[in-house]
């Protein structure tokens, strides 16, 4: 009886002995890179002196240059949202579509725009910058209501990955 | 009789797992935070990432293996880094006293039944535009007598 005793404590150390043995261990390393995502847009001096009122013609203008960078492998996106209508205090409103097009390209043919009110969408395809000149389209209104109109695009950046 | 030779087997079994080399780290707090760059700039970075202790019992020694490669994220380029240590609480080394190459075992051995208390550095340089997101890595440690 005393040496079964003594053969279960010995069978019990054991595996606790095997147990501290560790003949091997890990370090867990992690890190993380920030995204440098970031958009500038500078809004040219024809965007704020639209001619409304002009004739009836369909008029294309530059209205900004935008330049925006990311570290994303797979590039980034640039989103152009548009207001639905150039509003002032009189009852007149004037549709308009945007269109990017690469930095100092010639401006985009009629056909090229999108509907109006659609975004508008400006992508590239590796880290670094890219840049894009933004126009808008509309029909002018010979007998348009005098006053001030204004309309706002709002410009989103998003990483492609 | 049969119980005097279970209980002699089992003492003859237990010096057998004692003698057994061990390895157990610490992780250091910038195991889990790498400076990783790849912001528009980036630098070589030399950084512990852990406290290791190893030991054995066999007169001959032991060798600690410490792996090394690749932290890496899924869509980003890998970093490339190199392992090497110091005697615990000792001056960090510098990037001349990482002769292994990325990819290779790093190792560190005593020759006598003893423990050592070993700082694990690791060195790595991200690229200047290196993809976001979270990179990872485990380095595995071994030890086995001489």
């Amino acid at each position: 009886m005393r040496f079964a005793k003594i053969l279960g404590a010995t069978l019990l150390v054991l595996p606790s002995t095997s147990a501290l043995a560790a003949t091997s261990d890990t370090i867990v390393l992690s890190g993380t890179v920030s995204s440098t995502l970031g958009v500038t847009c500078t809004d040219l001096a024809g965007a704020t002196t639209l001619d409304f009122g002009g004739g009836s013609s369909e008029a294309i203008v530059q209205v900004s240059d935008c330049n925006a960078t990311t570290n994303d492998d797979a590039g980034l996106t640039l989103t152009f949202n548009p207001d639905a209508n150039f509003t002032g205090a009189a009852s007149d409103v004037f549709a308009f579509a945007v269109e990017s097009v690469t930095d100092a390209a010639a401006a985009p043919a009629t056909g090229v725009f999108p509907a109006n009110d659609v975004d508008d969408t400006w992508a590239s395809a590796a880290s670094g910058t890219t840049d894009a000149d933004v126009y808008i389209k509309f029909n002018q209104d010979a007998t348009v209501d005098p006053g001030t109109y204004s309309a706002n695009i709002a410009v989103t950046a998003s990483d492609n990955s | 009789m049969r119980l005097h030779r279970f209980i002699w087997l089992s003492l003859f079994v237990c010096p057998i797992a004692w003698a057994s080399p061990t390895v157990a780290s610490t992780p250091t707090a910038g195991a889990a935070a790498l400076d990783l760059d790849g912001e528009g700039s980036s630098a070589i970075h030399i950084t512990q990432v852990a406290d290791v202790t190893f030991s054995t019992a066999n007169a001959s020694g032991c060798t600690l293996t410490v792996s090394s490669g690749n932290i890496v994220k899924t869509g980003g380029l890998d970093i490339t880094y190199k392992v090497t240590s110091v005697a615990s609480a000792a001056a960090p080394p510098t990037a001349g006293d990482f002769t292994i190459p990325s990819g290779n075992n790093y190792t560190f051995s005593i020759a006598t039944a003893t423990s050592s208390d070993r700082d694990i550095y690791v060195m790595y340089t991200s690229r200047t535009v290196q993809d976001p997101g979270t990179y990872n890595e485990s380095i595995l440690l071994t030890v086995a007598d001489n």
